[in-house]
């Protein structure tokens, strides 16, 4: 029976029964251990337990045997197969639950993939060593690199910058967490900035998911406030429209490469534009006709308008824009590009914002200008702005930058041909208030001097106006009339400083002689008044106690040293004198209150020239005359003038007055009065007429009418007299500059 | 020779070689008929602690294997503890499931071990060893 199977299954019936007979018989252990491999041998060949069943009741019956002695070896033949059957429904479970899980991840993934592309950000995966393995349809949406070039080795071809994004990140990375703000280039070639973020996934260590948010409007946003906040920043404190322009130049330097900006208005109506130009090249653009077509029809389009104007060879490209400022009169930049390029819609918005504020800050800093015009305008039409008379020098020193008047006031009038006024007053206080009383006490004295009135009246009608004018009271004033003829001076002082008169070859004395209460203060009586006669070359000094009051040191030490100072220069001109008395008694640190002074160098004593009539002494009268003149202050040309005139009347002498007989003398006199100077040339001789052949020098009369104010010739019997009289500095004119002066 | 009394038929055994096997597996008999097993229990014990020696003579060549009757959780059970010197296992958890198989056998051997017993415990290390525990409760108390 055992025949009937074949193969494999006939070898284990054989097999089995032989053993089977074998522990029937011995009842040993060994044949339980084959019993035992015969079972592992069933399952590895897949018998089946029927089979061996089948087999082991073939051969009990075979043998006769006893089933429960034979037990114990049909059980451990089994037992194998029982434990693979056993573990079969534990291993089908276990697949069951294997194929859930499986089938449950896939859903996850699903899921997954769906949530991670549908993320505005971009997202992506990369490895510790920077390759990154997987992203989503954002990031190749942001950086141009999409997934069928992955994976992205590092260094990644999105970074411009590979190095920094890695020491960026690096120590992120390591804590497991990074995040960084960084440009990248997209495929297209352009740039772009993202914040990215990644994490280690958990547990990992050696994977990272991260994302990636484009912000390159929200950088750019930030760019143009930035930009914005320095032009306001800087046109806050600008000064002048050219400023404001200058820096709003910088700005666009930057954002559209702009190198120079034009602001064009038309303050005249239709007429020419006003053109302000900073940048380069600085000098006035010429404007082509379309361009200044665009610049015209520009006037009447809306406030804040911001337009590119094409290139002419290249429509895509802009030569530059045109904006117009709001607010009036109407103003239009030209922005022009160093090269025609395209002007972005980024470039547009920030020109419209920055045209917005630089409107404000134009406009700002014109009504800054016209504020600080009209304020020189007033402040220049209280200084005095005449030069003074020949022999006078003025100086005016206000302490409160940057105003140009302050308190104190000096006036120098010519009253008539002989007289002139001079008064040097100082209101209570500084500053612009002050300026404002020394206007008005300024005109008010300037018209009651030109009454004609004795100082001492002048001043009392002064009181009474002061009385009028708040901020008035207790102005000081020193008032004084000089007779040039004389050189008498008559004067009164309120209050006032005393003026200085230093005679040559004799100390200096102060005029204290007539002094009396400030402005506007009660008095019992009429105000004093005294005169002091101004020896030939004298200096006056009239002055405001800025020039001499010093903390720390009483005021006549000041004004002793005032003094020292005008006695030390014997001789020099009254603008020489005013130079050095400012220069010497300045503080260290320069005055620090308000200084006017008036200088006079009274004229010299009249010149009197007697010589032999001989050529050789020309030269001699020429240098003669040319220091006296000085020394009176006669400036060129009129200096020139007169010797070369004196030069002609004196050769006429000494060629024609005593031809034919020994020679006599010739006398040469000048006298100055302060408006006039007169000379005289006279001979003993008999003056010929002239040659009627005319030589080369024969000039003389005519030229001597032309520069003078008047020539007389007295010709007598007993000599010849040639008076000349020139007028010196009349306010304001230039004799010379009437006369053909030879000179010119 | 052990004595064939419950409680007394503990035994210690060295394995050397393949017929130390049978010597095991004629202890573990005695020791499971002593303490009253069935005859299909007592078939699965000795099959248990055949693939227990087995695996200690093929992986570490030498080893111990005890059995005695000892209380587990407050119940006696036939106890068997098998010790060797051998390179330790990896990776347990693998090792119980079935099919997994370093010597090209059936990979029977510990999960079919564990399903025969009521408990089987392993403590190994790689090179250092393993000591498998694994024991049957007596039925009906005992």
């Amino acid at each position: 029976m055992a025949a009937e199977q074949g193969g494999l299954t006939g070898e284990f019936s054989t097999d089995y029964t032989a053993a089977l007979r074998r522990y029937l018989r011995t009842g040993a252990e060994a044949e339980l251990q084959a019993a035992h491999d015969l079972g592992r041998r069933a399952l590895q060949r897949q018998v089946s337990i029927l089979e061996v069943v089948e087999q082991h009741t073939r051969v009990l019956e075979q043998q006769g045997a006893d089933a429960r002695a034979a037990l114990p070896f049909l059980l451990q033949t089994l037992a194998a197969l029982d434990v693979a059957v056993r573990g079969y429904a534990e291993g089908a479970r276990r697949y069951e639950q294997q194929r859930a899980r499986a089938e449950s991840l896939q859903d996850r993934d699903t899921f997954r993939t769906a949530l991670v592309n549908a993320l505005q950000e971009g997202f992506f995966v990369a490895g510790a060593d920077g390759t990154v393995v997987e992203i989503n349809d954002a990031f190749a949406e942001i950086t141009g690199y999409g997934p069928d070039g992955l994976p992205y080795r590092w260094p990644h071809p999105w970074l411009p910058d590979p190095d920094r994004l890695r020491d960026r990140l690096g120590a992120g990375a390591e804590a497991g967490r990074a995040q960084a703000e960084l440009q990248i280039r997209h495929r297209n070639g352009h740039l772009a900035w993202v914040a990215v973020s990644m994490s280690a996934v958990a547990g990992d260590g050696r994977t990272f998911v991260g994302t990636l948010r484009d912000i390159t409007a929200a950088r750019k946003a930030a760019a143009r406030d930035s930009a914005l906040m320095r032009l306001a920043t800087a046109a806050g404190v600008a000064t002048s429209v050219g400023e404001v322009l200058a820096i709003a130049l910088e700005e666009c330097r930057t954002a559209i490469d702009a190198r120079r900006l034009v602001a064009v208005s038309w303050p005249d109506g239709d007429a020419e534009p006003v053109l302000q130009v900073v940048g380069e090249p600085a000098d006035r653009p010429d404007f082509d006709e379309p361009l200044r077509a665009v610049l015209r029809r520009a006037r009447d389009w809306p406030p804040l308008t911001v337009a590119p104007v094409p290139a002419a060879d290249d429509p895509g490209a802009s030569r530059g824009v045109v904006a117009v400022l709001s607010g009036t009169p109407v103003t239009v930049l030209w922005l022009e590009h160093r090269v025609p390029r395209p002007v972005s819609t980024d470039g547009r918005r920030l020109l419209a914002a920055l045209v917005g504020h630089l409107s404000l800050a134009v406009q700002h800093v014109r009504h800054f200008e016209t504020a600080r015009e009209a304020s020189l305008t007033l402040q220049r039409a209280m200084l005095p702005g005449d030069r003074p008379p020949p022999g006078f020098a003025v100086r005016y020193e206000p302490a409160v930058p940057p105003l140009e008047v302050g308190g104190d006031w000096y006036d120098v009038l010519p009253l008539d041909d002989h007289r002139i006024g001079i008064i040097v007053g100082d209101c209570v206080g500084r500053g612009l208030p002050a300026a404002a009383v020394m206007g008005q006490l300024r005109s008010s004295a300037r018209a009651l001097l030109l009454t004609g009135e004795e100082p001492a009246r002048l001043l009392e009608h002064l009181d009474t106006v002061a009385e009028h004018i708040p901020g008035a009271y207790c102005a000081t004033v020193f008032l004084a009339v000089l007779d040039c003829r004389t050189g008498r001076l008559r004067y009164s002082n309120a209050g006032h400083v005393p003026a200085v008169l230093a005679a040559p070859g004799a100390p200096p004395v102060l005029l204290d002689a007539s002094g009396s209460v400030p402005l506007g203060i009660r008095r019992r009586r009429g105000r004093p008044q005294s005169d002091v006669t101004l020896p030939a070359g004298a200096a006056l000094l009239a002055y405001t106690d800025g020039l001499v009051e010093r903390r720390g040191s009483a005021i006549d030490d000041g004004i002793a040293h005032a003094g020292r100072v005008l006695a030390a220069l014997p001789g020099a001109a009254a603008e020489t004198v005013a130079e050095r008395v400012l220069a010497e008694l300045a503080p260290p640190g320069g005055y620090d209150d308000d200084v006017a002074i008036v200088v006079y160098r009274h004229g010299p004593a009249p010149l009197h020239l007697d010589v032999p009539a001989v050529p050789e002494r020309l030269a001699d009268i020429r240098a003669r005359l040319a220091d006296w003149l000085c020394a009176a202050g006669v400036d060129q040309p009129l200096h020139g003038d007169v010797v070369l005139a004196v030069n002609e009347a004196a050769t006429n002498s000494i060629e024609h007055a005593y031809r034919g007989r020994p020679p006599g003398r010739v006398r040469v006199d000048a006298e100055f009065d302060g408006t006039r100077l007169c000379l005289r040339v006279a001979d003993t001789g008999a003056w010929q007429p002239p040659d009627p052949a005319p030589r080369a020098r024969g000039r003389g009369l005519p030229m001597m009418r032309a520069v003078s104010a008047g020539v007389t010739v007295r010709s007598t019997a007993d000599g010849t007299t040639v008076e000349m009289v020139f007028a010196v500095g009349a306010p304001g004119t230039e004799p010379a500059a009437d006369s053909a002066s030879l000179h010119t | 020779m052990p004595e064939r009394t419950a409680g007394a038929a503990a035994a210690e055994l060295h394995l050397h070689t393949e017929a130390d096997l049978i010597a095991v597996r004629r202890a573990a008999r005695r020791l499971a008929e002593a303490l009253g097993f069935p005859v299909t229990d007592t078939t699965e014990i000795v099959t248990a602690v055949t693939e227990i020696a087995r695996n200690i003579t093929a992986h570490a060549g030498r080893g111990v294997v005890s059995l005695a009757a000892e209380p587990r959780d407050g119940r006696t059970a036939l106890v068997v503890r098998a010790v060797d010197e051998g390179p330790g296992i990896s990776d347990v958890a693998r090792a119980l499931e079935d099919g997994y198989t370093t010597t090209g056998g059936l990979g029977l051997g510990l999960p079919g071990a564990r399903r025969l017993m009521d408990r089987l415990d392993i403590e190994t290390r790689p090179g250092r060893g393993t000591v498998v525990q694994m024991w049957k409760w007596v039925s009906g108390g005992g």
